[in-house]
């Protein structure tokens, strides 16, 4: 538990973003058009959530021309799932312990 | 609640072989506790508002008590140096033959923020308590 994921979870706290998140994993390089094209939501509430999931380091923006496409960075996303694996974990060492001394 | 899964809550559910009242005796005093949630509870009382160090396996939080229904669950908040807060959920409730179901849910503070924040439309505008109670 050597990472914070406190920027990550509040990055996939939102179901929007979510949707992003696993469109950009389907589809890497998506512009923020392309996936306004996609989800119930305006381009400028997707630049929104791009914006926010770059500052949570989940995903970064590559200029080509005239276009800027994102990818995600999966690093972060491990980063929360290894709290959920270890946090996880712990628990059940507890819940083992506590089923001893019943 | 599926929210959670989503969220990157942890979550176990479990069916302890002893009734609720049993259960209960090792979940609402430092004592019990430390017979396994920790090797250290440094805790005056299991009740709202009480703050301590539980330690485990060498490993210091800072704990507070945020609610308790009697007989039933305790929520507590607590804070390994360096990293961010989480919340924490034991709840109890009657299962068959006179077991006892526990769950368990442990939710980093910061998501708990942002679901709470879309939930109701502002910062901050909602009490802590019945949130938890919500999730």
């Amino acid at each position: 538990m050597d990472r914070d994921p406190g920027p990550v979870f509040a990055a996939l706290a939102d179901p929007t973003r979510r949707e992003v998140v696993r469109l950009l994993a389907a589809r890497p390089g998506l512009t923020a058009s392309a996936l306004a094209g996609e989800l119930p939501v305006s381009r400028q509430a997707i630049a929104k959530h791009l914006a926010q999931l770059r500052d949570a380091g989940l995903a970064t923006a590559e200029h080509a021309g005239r276009e800027t496409r994102y990818h995600l960075t999966p690093e972060p996303l491990a980063g929360a799932m290894a709290w959920m694996v270890a946090a996880g974990a712990q628990w059940d060492t507890r819940l083992e312990r506590l089923k001893r001394q019943l | 609640m599926e929210l959670h899964e989503e969220m990157g809550a942890v979550r176990r559910e479990t069916v302890l072989d002893a009734p609720r009242d049993a259960v209960w005796s090792l979940v609402a005093n430092p004592e019990g506790l430390e017979t396994w949630l920790a090797d250290d509870v440094d805790l005056d009382a299991i009740e709202p508002g009480a703050s301590g160090v539980v330690t485990e396996g060498g490993e210091e939080r800072l704990v507070t008590i945020e609610e308790v229904e009697d007989g039933r669950r305790v929520a507590l908040s607590w804070c390994a140096p360096g990293e961010e807060a989480s919340l924490v959920e034991l709840t109890l409730d009657d299962a068959e033959d006179g077991r006892t179901r526990m769950v368990i849910v442990e939710l980093p503070l910061v998501a708990l923020r942002v679901a709470t924040r879309q939930a109701v439309g502002a910062w901050g505008t909602a009490p802590r308590g019945p949130q938890m109670a919500a999730v």
